[in-house]
Formats: C-alpha cells, sequence, structure tokens
C-alpha cells in the first residue's frame, strides 16, 4: 500500500469530520439548518466513502502488506538523540477500517436518520456539531498508533458523549446522567493513562545489534524503550516475560479503561442513564461508537493480552458475568429505550468475553453485526417514541404494528437479529460462543453462561417486539400513531436490510463442518497472528463451531418461543408462576436492576456526601481554607506591596533601578573577586 | 574561532555584499522616508492609504528576510566590517519583528480612526522603530547595538505620547523617556567599560579578548552586569520593569501591541547573541545575575499580575513575567543549546500570542479612550463570540495550556533548565505559571459572565472590521499552528540558534 494515498486517506477520514463539527459549530447558527443538515451528514459520508476506497486498498493489498503504519506529522519531537517526541501516526489495517466502516457507515446513516429527528429542535447546529467530533473522536482513537494520540481520541470521545448525553442541558435528569457518564469514564480515562506510564517506564527493548557487527554480551542489558508508538510497544511486549505481574497490572489497567468504555460490570451504570440524550446519540454510543471502543481497545493491545492470560482470563469473566446480568435486568424493564441499552451491555459483554478468550475476529464480527442490528433497533425506537411524542414507556404502547408498517418490520428483523435467529446474531454470536468451549481454563464454564444469555436475549428481545408492537393500543398516543418521515425511514430499511444480509453474505461460503465465517476470518486473522505468540489459542477447536452453532441457535430459537408464548398480544406483566412468593423476588431484583444503584449509592455517593459535608464543617473552614486564605494572603499581600512600590513617581522608580543595578554590579564583583 | 580569524580590518569601502545583507532594514528605513514625505501629499481622508504604504514595505522586507535566510546560509557572516551579522538567528528575529508590525499596522487605521489619532506620521514612526529593532537583532558591535536602541527608543517614546491631548499617554511618554535613558546611560556605562577592559567594540573582538586565559578583570564583570541591565531593562524584566505598566497602560493600545511584542523580541534577540554568545566565556560570571533576574521576574510580574484590574496593566505584568521564562531560557543558553532554542521559540509564541491579546483590546475599544478595565469585558462572549473565543485563547496559551503557542514555550525553555540541572529554576517557573493561571482564566471567566438583569450596557462595544478581525484570527490560528505543528519552528529556531554569530561558543 502507497504510505502517501494512506496517509492521504486516514487524514481525510480524520478531518472531514472535525471540519464539519467546526463548521456546524462556528457557523451554522447564522447559516441555517439547511447548511447545518447537508454539512453534518456530508461530511461524514465523504469520510465513508474515504473508508471504503481503503477498504478497498486493503483488499488488494499483497499477503504481508496489509498493515501500514503512517506518520502525519510530528506533534512534537525534541530533535535527534532525545527521545522524547510525539507524533500524529495512524495505523491503517484490517482491524482499524473494520471499525472505520462501522463509525463512519452506521454513523452515517444515524446522522442522516438525526435530519429527521432533530427537525424541531432549535440546538440542531451544536447537535450535529458534538455528532461530527464524536465520530472524529472515534477515528482518531481507532487509527492512532501512538498511545497519547489514542488517549486523546480516548477522552474526546469521552467528551463528545457528555456533551450529547446532556444535550437538553435544562433537563436535570439530563445534566446528571451525562456527569455521571463522565465520571465514568475518568475512572477509564485514569487506568488508560496509568497504563501508558507503566508502558512507557517499564517497557523495555533487548540492545540493538546490527547484525555482522561485533558487540559486546554485556552491553548494559535491556534498554528503555521511551516511547509510545504502539507497533514498538507491540514489537517489544515480550521483554517483560510470559505472565509478569508488570503486564498483568498494565493489561488490567487498559482493562479498566475498556469497562468505562463499553459499560462492562462494574463501571455499567452510565449507560442506561445515558438515553437522556436524544435517541440517535443513544444509537451512536450503542452501536457505531462508543461502547465499541472498549473491545477495539482489548483487541488492539492483543499482543499484551496474549502474554497475560490472568488479565485476560479476568477480562472474559467480566463480559461474561455483565452479558448475562444486563441480559437479566432488559427482561422487566419497562423503557423502551432502557430495554435495548441492557440489551447493548449483554452483547457487548459477549464481545469482551471474546476478547478475552483470545477470539478476538469472532468478537470484532459480532461487533460489527451488532452495531448494524442495534442502530436499527435504536432507530426504529426512535420512531415510535417520535410518533408517541416522548413517551418511552412500552406499557403505553402496544399495537403499534399497524400503524406503522415498516417501522415495526425492521423492529422485528432487528429483534431476530438481536436474538439469533436467522439473521445477524445466529452468525456471529454463536461464533463467538463457539470459542468457549476451547480456550482457557474457565472458557467451558462461561460458555454455558453463555449459552444462558442465549436464552435471555431471545426472552427479551421478543418481550420487547411484543409489548410495543402487538395487541391493542393501551393509549391515546399509540391509538393516534403514524408512520415516520421518509427520512427517518431510509436509514432503518437500510439498516434492516444489512442485519438480514450481512451475517450471511459475511459468513459466505457456508462450510457444514466449520461454520466458520470465513471472509471475516480471512479479513481480520492476520492482524492477531502476530510474531508474539502467546498461551492463548486465537483457532477454535475443529468440528467444535458446528456442534456449538446448533445448541446456542437452538437455545435461541427456545428463548424466542418462550417470549413469543408469553407477550405477544397478552398482558405486560411477568407470567403467573413469577408473581407467586416464591420466585417473585426475581422480578423484582431484575427490575430494579439487581440494586446495584443503589448500591453504588449506599457505598460510594451517600458515604462521599456524608464526608463532603462533615469535610466542610470541620476540615474546610478550619484547615482548608486556612491555608489557602494563608497563601492567598501571603500573595495579595506581596502583590499589594509590588503595587505600593509602583508609586508613579519617576524618581522613586529610578532608585530602585539604581539601587539594584549597583547591587548585582558590586555583588558580581566581588564574587569575581573571591573566586580568583 | 574561525569566523574571527578571519575578520577584515576596517580600512576597504564596503561592497554590494554588504548592502544585501542590510537589505530588509534597507527596505524599511526607506519606506520611512518615503512614508514622512507621502504624508504631506496624501489627504487627510486617505489616510488608510498610508496604512496600505506601509504594510507593503513591511511585506517586502519580511520577504527578503525569508530569502536572506535561504541566502546567509547555516553559517552566516557579517557584513559592514564586522558591525553587522547576516545570518540566521537575525532574518528569524526578523520575520518575527516584521509580521508584529504588520499585524500592528493592520489594526491601526480602525483604532485610530475611532479615537480621532488618525495622523500621518504614526506609521513612518511605526516603521522607524522597526528598523531600530530589525537592526538591534542584527548588530554585532556595541556602537551598532546603541544607535539602535535608540533608534527604536525614541521612536517609541514620541509613538507612547501619541493620544496628545491625553494626560496619561503624555505621562506615559515623558516616564519611558526619562526611564529610557536612564536604562541607556546603565548600558553605554557598561559598553565602555567592556570597551575600555578588551579595546573593542565588535562582539567577536572582545568574545576572543574574553576568551583569553589570564588574571579575571572585575571591571569587566561590572560592564557586563551593567550592560545587562540595560538588556533587562528593554526586555522589562524585573526589578527594571517599573515603567512597563505604567507606559503599557497609558501608551494608545495600538501602540502598546506592537511596542509589548516587538521591543521586546528584538531585545532578546540582541541579549542572546551578546550574552550566550560573545560573552559566553563569563558565563560563570553573569549566569547568577540572569538566574536572579529570572526569577524575581516570574515572582513579581506573576503576583503583581493578580490583584489588577485593568487588561493593559494585567498584560504588562504578564509581559514581565513571560520576560522571566524567556530569560531562565538565556541563563542556560550557554550550557544547553536547547535553552536558546527554546528561549526563541517562546519568543516566537509569546509575540503572536500576545499581539493576539492586545489586539483584541484594541479591536474593541472605544471612542475617545480605550476600554480596558475588566469591567469593560464582562458579558463579551455574549455580543462577540469569536472575539471572546479567540481572547480565550490566547488567554490559555499565555498561561500555558497544551495544544498552545504557550505551552511549548514553556515547555523549552523549562526543559532546558533541567538539563541544565538547574531543578530549581524550572521549579520557580512551574510554580509561578502555576499562579499565572488564576489571573488569566480570572478574565476568560468574566467573558462569559452575564451581566446582571436590568444592569445596562456602560458602552457599545464597536463592530469588528474585515481587517481587525483578521488580525485577531490571523494570530490565534499562529498560536494554535506553535502549539500543534511543533517541529516546524523548532527546526527554524534550531538552525537560527546554531548559526548565531559571532559564533564565538
Amino acid at each position: 500500500m502507497n504510505p502517501t494515498v494512506i496517509a492521504g486517506l486516514s487524514a481525510t477520514i480524520l478531518l472531514l469530520p472535525i471540519l464539519g463539527s467546526a463548521l456546524c459549530g462556528f457557523l451554522g447558527v447564522p447559516l441555517g439548518r439547511r447548511f447545518v443538515n447537508w454539512v453534518g451528514t456530508v461530511s461524514i459520508g465523504l469520510a465513508f466513502a474515504a473508508v471504503l476506497v481503503l477498504l478497498a486498498l486493503l483488499l488488494h493489498a499483497p499477503q504481508g502488506h496489509q498493515s501500514s503504519t503512517v506518520v502525519l506529522w510530528n506533534w512534537l519531537s525534541l530533535g535527534a538523540g532525545s527521545n522524547l517526541g510525539v507524533s500524529v501516526n495512524v495505523t491503517v489495517d484490517a482491524l482499524s477500517v473494520w471499525m472505520l466502516l462501522v463509525i463512519t457507515g452506521v454513523g452515517f446513516l444515524i446522522h442522516v436518520y438525526s435530519v429527521g429527528y432533530m427537525e424541531h429542535d432549535p440546538g440542531v447546529a451544536r447537535f450535529f456539531s458534538y455528532m461530527n467530533f464524536f465520530i472524529f473522536a472515534m477515528a482518531l482513537l481507532v487509527l492512532a498508533a501512538n498511545m497519547v494520540i489514542l488517549i486523546i481520541g480516548w477522552a474526546g470521545v469521552a467528551l463528545a458523549s457528555y456533551l450529547l448525553i446532556g444535550f437538553w442541558h435544562d433537563r436535570r435528569s439530563a445534566a446528571v446522567a451525562a456527569r455521571k457518564a463522565m465520571i465514568t469514564q475518568v475512572i477509564g480515562d485514569v487506568a488508560l493513562v496509568l497504563a501508558a506510564f507503566l508502558i512507557f517506564v517499564n517497557l523495555g527493548t533487548a540492545p540493538y545489534c546490527p547484525p555482522g557487527a561485533h558487540c559486546p554480551a554485556a552491553a548494559g542489558g535491556a534498554q528503555h524503550l521511551h516511547t509510545l508508538n504502539l507497533p514498538q510497544i507491540f514489537a517489544h511486549a515480550s521483554s517483560l516475560g510470559p505472565n509478569s505481574p508488570t503486564l498483568t497490572i498494565i493489561c488490567i489497567l487498559i482493562a479498566i479503561g475498556a469497562f468505562a468504555k463499553s459499560a462492562q460490570f462494574p463501571l455499567h451504570t452510565w449507560l442506561p442513564d445515558a438515553m437522556e440524550g436524544p435517541t440517535p446519540v443513544s444509537a451512536l454510543i450503542h452501536a457505531a461508537t462508543m461502547v465499541t471502543a472498549g473491545v477495539y481497545l482489548i483487541a488492539r493491545f492483543h499482543p499484551l493480552f496474549d502474554l497475560a492470560p490472568v488479565a485476560a482470563g479476568m477480562v472474559a469473566s467480566v463480559g461474561m458475568g455483565t452479558s448475562i446480568m444486563a441480559g437479566f435486568i432488559a427482561l422487566s424493564q419497562t423503557d423502551i429505550k432502557r430495554v435495548i441499552a441492557y440489551s447493548t451491555m449483554s452483547q457487548i459483554g459477549l464481545m469482551i468475553f471474546a476478547v478475552g478468550i483470545g477470539a478476538y475476529a469472532a468478537g470484532l464480527y459480532h461487533l460489527m453485526i451488532h452495531a448494524f442490528f442495534k442502530a436499527l433497533l435504536f432507530l426504529a425506537a426512535g420512531n415510535v417514541i417520535h410518533t408517541m411524542h416522548d413517551e418511552q414507556d412500552i406499557r403505553q404502547m402496544g399495537g403499534l404494528q399497524a400503524r406503522m408498517r415498516i417501522t415495526a418490520w425492521s423492529f422485528l428483523v432487528g429483534s431476530l437479529a438481536l436474538g439469533g435467529f436467522l439473521f445477524g446474531g445466529m452468525f456471529s454470536k454463536e461464533d463467538l460462543l463457539g470459542f468457549g468451549t476451547v480456550n482457557g481454563p474457565a472458557a467451558p464454564a462461561l460458555y454455558i453462561v453463555g449459552v444462558a444469555v442465549n436464552v435471555l436475549t431471545g426472552l427479551y428481545a421478543f418481550r420487547l417486539y411484543g409489548v410495543t408492537f402487538t395487541g391493542e393500543p393501551r393509549s391515546d398516543l399509540a391509538r393516534h400513531a403514524h408512520e415516520a418521515r421518509r427520512v427517518m425511514l431510509i436509514p432503518v430499511v437500510i439498516l434492516a436490510a444489512l442485519a438480514a444480509v450481512a451475517g450471511w453474505v459475511l459468513q459466505w461460503p457456508v462450510t457444514i463442518a466449520g461454520f466458520r465465517p470465513a471472509f471475516v476470518d480471512a479479513f481480520l486473522n492476520p492482524v492477531f497472528h502476530t510474531a508474539v505468540s502467546g498461551p492463548i489459542a486465537h483457532e477454535p477447536g475443529a468440528g467444535l463451531a458446528g456442534i456449538g452453532f446448533v445448541i446456542g441457535t437452538g437455545l435461541s430459537v427456545i428463548g424466542i418461543a418462550v417470549a413469543l408464548r408469553i407477550w405477544v398480544r397478552r398482558d405486560l406483566d411477568a407470567p403467573a408462576w413469577f408473581r407467586g412468593p416464591i420466585l417473585g423476588w426475581l422480578p423484582r431484583l431484575s427490575f430494579h436492576k439487581l440494586y446495584i444503584d443503589e448500591l453504588y449509592d449506599a457505598l460510594l455517593v451517600r458515604p462521599g456526601y456524608a464526608l463532603a459535608r462533615v469535610l466542610r464543617r470541620t476540615v474546610e473552614p478550619e484547615v482548608m481554607d486556612g491555608w489557602v486564605r494563608g497563601v492567598t494572603g501571603v500573595a495579595t499581600d506581596f502583590s499589594a506591596g509590588i503595587r505600593s512600590v509602583q508609586t508613579g513617581l519617576i524618581r522613586d522608580y529610578a532608585s530602585i533601578m539604581v539601587f539594584f543595578a549597583v547591587a548585582f554590579t558590586v555583588a558580581l564583583i566581588i564574587a569575581a573577586g573571591l573566586v580568583h | 574561532m574561525s569566523m574571527i580569524a578571519g575578520l577584515p580590518l576596517a580600512t576597504a569601502t564596503p561592497g554590494g555584499g554588504d548592502l544585501v545583507g542590510l537589505l530588509p532594514e534597507v527596505i524599511v528605513a526607506v519606506g520611512f522616508v518615503a512614508l514622512m514625505l507621502m504624508d504631506l501629499v496624501v489627504p487627510p481622508s486617505r489616510r488608510s492609504w498610508l496604512a496600505g504604504a506601509t504594510a507593503a514595505v513591511l511585506a517586502g522586507a519580511f520577504a527578503m528576510s525569508v530569502w536572506g535566510w535561504f541566502d546567509a546560509g547555516p553559517a552566516g557572516r557579517t557584513v559592514y566590517f564586522g558591525a553587522v551579522a547576516y545570518d540566521r538567528l537575525s532574518a528569524f528575529v526578523n520575520c518575527v519583528v516584521l509580521v508584529s508590525s504588520l499585524v500592528t499596522v493592520m489594526i491601526s487605521p480602525g483604532y485610530l480612526n475611532r479615537r480621532g489619532l488618525h495622523h500621518g506620521e504614526y506609521y513612518a514612526l511605526l516603521l522607524a522603530a522597526t528598523v531600530g529593532m530589525m537592526l538591534l537583532d542584527a548588530a554585532t558591535s556595541l556602537m551598532v547595538i546603541f544607535l539602535a536602541i535608540e533608534l527604536l527608543s525614541i521612536s517609541l517614546y514620541i509613538l507612547s505620547g501619541f493620544a496628545r491631548d491625553e494626560e496619561r499617554s503624555q505621562e506615559a511618554a515623558i516616564k519611558y523617556l526619562l526611564l529610557g535613558s536612564f536604562a541607556s546611560a546603565f548600558m553605554l556605562f557598561g559598553m565602555a567599560l567592556v570597551y575600555g577592559e578588551t579595546g573593542h567594540t565588535q562582539l567577536a573582538q572582545i568574545a576572543l579578548a574574553m576568551s583569553h586565559p589570564g588574571p579575571l578583570d572585575p571591571l569587566l564583570v561590572g560592564g557586563v552586569i551593567l550592560m545587562f541591565v540595560g538588556f533587562a531593562f528593554k526586555v522589562s524584566a524585573a526589578p527594571f520593569h517599573f515603567w512597563t505598566p505604567d507606559v503599557y497602560q497609558g501608551a494608545p493600545v495600538a501602540v502598546t501591541t506592537f511596542m509589548s511584542v516587538a521591543t521586546k523580541v528584538a531585545a532578546f534577540a540582541v541579549l542572546i547573541r551578546v550574552f550566550d554568545d560573545a560573552f559566553a566565556s563569563y558565563y560563570a560570571h553573569w549566569s547568577s545575575v540572569v538566574i536572579a533576574v529570572a526569577i524575581i521576574s516570574m515572582v513579581v510580574g506573576n503576583l503583581a499580575a493578580l490583584t489588577q484590574t485593568s487588561v493593559k496593566r494585567m498584560l504588562a505584568y504578564s509581559g514581565i513575567a513571560q520576560a522571566g521564562y524567556i530569560l531562565i531560557g538565556v541563563a542556560v543558553g550557554v550550557a544547553v543549546p536547547l535553552g536558546v532554542q527554546g528561549a526563541l521559540y517562546y519568543l516566537a509564541a509569546y509575540a503572536v500570542t500576545n499581539i493576539g491579546a492586545f489586539a483584541v483590546v484594541t479591536v474593541m475599544s472605544g471612542h475617545g479612550e480605550d476600554l480596558d478595565s475588566y469591567d469593560h469585558l464582562r458579558g463579551l462572549w455574549f455580543r462577540r463570540p469569536y472575539v471572546a473565543a479567540a481572547l480565550g485563547f490566547f488567554l490559555l496559551s499565555l498561561g500555558g495550556f497544551p495544544v498552545t503557542a504557550g505551552f511549548f514555550g514553556k515547555f523549552l525553555v523549562f526543559a532546558a533548565a533541567i538539563a541544565a540541572h538547574n531543578v530549581a529554576l524550572a521549579i520557580w517557573g512551574i510554580g509561578t505559571s502555576a499562579v499565572s493561571i488564576f489571573y488569566y482564566l480570572r478574565v476568560a471567566l468574566l467573558m462569559f459572565q452575564r451581566r446582571e438583569e436590568g444592569e445596562e450596557q456602560p458602552y457599545a462595544w464597536p463592530r469588528t472590521s474585515l481587517l481587525g478581525g483578521g488580525a485577531v484570527a490571523a494570530t490565534a490560528a499562529g498560536t494554535l499552528i506553535l502549539g500543534t505543528a511543533v517541529p516546524l519552528l523548532l527546526t527554524v529556531v534550531q538552525l537560527a540558534q546554531a548559526g548565531t554569530l559571532p559564533g564565538a561558543t
């Protein structure tokens, strides 16, 4: 691949969204809605086109040349010989292109949809400015080949999510949700920054000896690498040795960063609240951008995780744990967006599980399929909410199938893809779970949890569909619902088509024995076959995948069937046997989200406030204010002293000058005399 | 050393090659004379033409300086018998000075018209001061240094008092004149001592004489220190800074814009050339004074700025503090080349940032007076969002936030101090710049503060003219570029530092 072309295309992908953001932000208000709509969407569309060109180049690149790292420009370098330097360099390989396809492709559809969704909102310029910035930050994050740049993108994503979740900042709930998201993100940011510090300080390189030269054996041992360029980091990852505690700590810190972004337990509570933003924002956060960043991060740092099986095992367990927890919670939520939000958490948990057990390609495969059907579900839900005048409670809905046919059919496709039957998820999810049987010591146990998640997924997906779209309308709003505008339907239909066919196409040609996604494997796996070979296998055992596929799909179908039986055209309560005294706590537990918010409230928030109150009453006025007042007092006194010297009288100024001039001269002459 | 051996004796007449070395200065000097004459024939209503002509002269000189950068080559040479350097340091500093002048000319017509001060000699004086600065940054002889300083000072004395019917402006001019003469006397005395002890006025010869081993002469040390006092006055470093707040506040703000940036840049250039190069062998004797002045400047400038209520005065004290930071680079520049490079980088960063900040005050100034109290800026964001955003950006850069030019200026000089094993100096710098955040952000915050309901706007901000807006946008872009594309300028200052004449080190 020609480096100049790669650099140009990557720069285009980065610059178009940020340019769009700047144009919308600075000129959006004076130039009006039409301008914003066009700039906001076209910039992302063109970026997507550039990504497609990259994809074409990548597919035609000869074997072994499918990864290319180019320097866009040097941000900072302290010359030759100094090892401190940061350059904006980007890696274009199957992994980053795969992510970019999702980010810009699905992102573009969401932007188009937003044109319709935000048509009455006065803040549309601000909205598109933030949205484009979001895309920019994500693109920077996945393209970055330097950890500093990666962290800039990482923090940019957090900022964008804060701005967008709190987009309606005059609503208290939105402001609180935005703050919650930001605080959680900052925990992740700090972890990632600490990981960067540890890498910078600890990663070493064996002394380089050019071939043919005579190198003394004891040339000082390993030298510190002192760089944050990812290719170098990965190339020297093994210098710490396998199972090194440092590497494990680094990987755990990276994983904490990933958990915060991907809403994994225990940093997951921001995600359901994040739906306080406009619905396209939810679609963007849940499908195309933010939550996938954690999956990407672990996949990108796979050379480190391959060498740290303990950290990787933790990642897999947390992912699977979050997955079943979120699936359980999703069963009883009554807010249409909240159900989808928990389903996101559950699906992302599966992907985190996949990258934790080394099934990187499978995790990323599900990431893309999930982006399709999750964006679809959110945008279709947005149509519902739009026509229901911002009512989000599914108990007020029902019978919408007859009133909004296209949305309902699309939603059905999305639910099938999510549930794992016929479409999308049937391929990617089973492929992902198939690895669970072979990799890692804890994996078989996790696999059993995974198939349970399958049942839950089918259940909540079709509970949501049944309650919302079938049966009789349960409110006037639902009775007067109507189909959405075309600009909001077209993206939904496109996404429905993608969710329906992507699995089939990417799986092609289907081999009965393996049921492996041939294209995905061929495309993505070269990235993960690095020179560093860790203790984690990248391939599922032969023959198991086919059986796993049958088991997984079967359980999904059971879940779907039970859900259809209970909720389609029926009332909305839990089935009778869950209302009794014996099992009645289960729906309650689910409805209250396992009381985790309450737990955090009791363990962290309340004690925090209490501590703050105590500190404010005792420590603050005496100790803190004391020394702050002392310091500022000294500074102000000093300042006043200087001002009092500044009399405005020339004779004073001149005398002070003379004094110091003479003092300096005399002192130096004396000092010079003493020296000699 | 090789440069010194090849010095010609002053017997021949200067040739065409010498003229080439002074071409940018000559262009501006000719422009100065031409503008004085043009002022007589251009009708008063068409004074903006003079601004156009001035801009053309400056642009021409800028182009010649850029060409000179390449023509002089990495080593450079001296012209006019070793009196003036034709090297990359002078070309670089010329460019900074000329850009500062150019931006000043861009914001001047609108401002002068509003204030009713639009007189033709303004532009001529501006060019005269510019010539002085350009000569100063290229001077390699004590005589030329002194002449250049007087040329730029006298022009600036007049410009400070340009608002003739305003008492404050008059006061500023007379203060600047008296104290400036005072400082010149110190410097002249120092030069006399240096000449007396070495027998030379050319920096190369002085450097040669100084590097001879032999008994140390205390009077030579005294001369060096007194010269430093003179330069410290020009760069407004504490404790020789007292004129700065009064003059900056009293002078018309367009003049302050120019003075606060261009003078400092040129004076630092000569300070670097004389101390970090020519006087390098006396490093042990002068470094402690430079370090002391640097620390005093950082402390005094930053602390005094805390309690100001006028933007002009605050920026004056901030300028004193910035001089302290740049002096860090100068103080360690002999031992660590990064020091001089950092100082030069800082100068360019300071130039774009500070000129931008003052340009905002200039374009927002009212009829008849400069509106520069903090209260005048309150709520600017809600009326002039772009201008307010630009000022906020400049203030962040002055405070040294990343992605702005100011961050890398500070970063480089602090890095140089640490590389020179003077960690304490870097800590002084870091500590005081933490203090500075307070007063920079205080002003930034004021712009975002809404006025109380019912409280009336004391005056209307003028509409931003195309030129004024262009100046602000250009400086903001410069601040951003120097903060993002660091190697661009870093390479330039490395080359400038490496080729500095007389090349005694």
